[in-house]
């Protein structure tokens, strides 16, 4: 297994054949997709020989080195899902990758939140550098970010008192759901509850309602000639 | 008393008699369209001229696998006995179907591929001559060559997918 692969892929895949086998294999990165989306247009390889190449380039592993014995169509097959994944899913494809992205992204550990903070403060960082960085190299970082936001002020410091353990997290997450509270906020968005929707009025209150503020509007018309006279 | 039961006894073992000769009629054996299928490709194979002996059969089952060894009959004719295509043979003809291609050996590296796939998997007839890709029905290359693919696990997308999952 190659460990170098292991460590620079962001996502990996595992297939495991039918007779047990498994294979390692990482995405196509988005230069490496162009490449092969290209040679695929040109029609200058067949298909499965295409795909055969997508799998030899991803695979975490000595491609070489697999059984030969075994049926030559997985192999292509896993190059034709790298492709599909690396983006000939398209914009359906890519609207599930990103609620899955949202759903795996940790956005209230504090890890996460340390790394923010950092990247508000010092903005030339790249995401993935931080992530070379070791955890006393991180919590540096973030010590030096944070005094430089408060001496820009506006920023106040995290509170160590708030970061809750795993298992306070869980619990948070699994309390049951604030329903006097989404009310509130439902009927500030959508206009008071306890007034009837005009579709659940009778039609001889609806007549009569939309008789008033016909009036109302009379009334206004006068008060507004009346202003326009004055004016005069 | 006597007689009475000397007579019963007689007819007691003529009704025995009776019940060894009379042999039950055989129940119907239910057949799935799928065994009837494999009856009749089977049978074409018996029936074809020149065909494979049970030690030539027997022979490829040790080399390829009990589940290694198909028989395809597209027609009457075109009956062919084939294995599925494995890796190292997949890569072999990979390297020689883009070295012709590199050298502009080949103007159609496609046709190329299907011919050695056949070459390298049609354990019978054999060998595939000049005349057979030349002169079989105008279908008959392209469907072989599908037919051993599918049974070499080229798999649908969601098939695929189905085998993998993220780490």
């Amino acid at each position: 297994m190659n460990i170098e692969a292991l460590i620079e892929s962001n996502g990996l895949y595992m297939t495991t054949l039918p007779t047990g086998e498994k294979f390692t294999w990482r995405l196509l990165t988005m230069k490496e997709y162009r490449v092969f989306d290209g040679l695929r247009q040109a029609d200058i390889y067949m298909a499965p020989v295409l795909y055969e190449m997508v799998f030899s380039r991803c695979y975490v592993g000595e491609a070489d080195a697999i059984n030969g014995n075994l049926p030559a169509g997985y192999f292509p097959s896993i190059g034709e899902l790298i492709m599909w994944l690396s983006g000939d899913g398209g914009v359906s494809n890519e609207r599930n990758e990103i609620e899955a992205a949202r759903e795996a992204y940790s956005a209230d550990s504090v890890l996460e939140t340390m790394k923010r903070i950092v990247l508000i403060a010092f903005s030339s960082y790249d995401p993935d550098v931080i992530d070379t960085w070791t955890r006393p190299e991180l919590l540096k970082k973030f010590t030096l970010a944070e005094a430089v936001l408060v001496n820009k002020g506006g920023y106040e410091p995290l509170d160590t008192k708030k970061i809750m353990s795993a298992e306070q997290a869980a619990k948070k997450k699994a309390s049951p759901v604030d329903f006097r509270k989404e009310n509130q906020e439902y009927s500030q968005a959508m206009g008071d509850p306890n007034k009837p929707h005009p579709l659940d009025q009778h039609p001889l209150d609806l007549a009569r309602k939309q008789a008033k503020t016909n009036k109302l509007m009379k009334s206004q018309a006068k008060e507004l000639d009346k202003l326009a006279k004055r004016g005069r | 008393m006597e007689l009475l039961s000397q007579q019963a006894d007689k007819k007691l073992a003529k009704k025995k008699e009776e019940a060894k000769t009379v042999e039950p009629e055989p129940a119907p054996v239910a057949t799935s369209p799928e065994e009837m299928i494999r009856e009749q490709i089977l049978s074409a194979l018996h029936e074809a001229p020149q065909r494979p002996s049970d030690a030539d059969i027997a022979k490829w089952k040790r080399e390829y696998g009990d589940s290694g060894v198909y028989v395809s009959a597209l027609n009457e004719q075109d009956i062919f006995v084939f294995t599925y295509l494995r890796r190292s043979a997949w890569q072999k003809i990979q390297g020689v179907v883009q070295k012709a291609q590199a050298s502009e050996l080949t103007t159609n590296p496609d046709d190329m591929l299907k011919e050695k796939v056949l070459q390298f998997c049609v354990l019978w007839p054999r060998p595939l001559t000049i005349e057979f890709f030349s002169g079989s029905r105008a279908g008959t290359v392209d469907t072989l060559f599908n037919i051993i693919m599918a049974h070499s696990s080229f798999l649908q997308l969601n098939q695929a997918m189905i085998l993998t999952t993220q780490l």
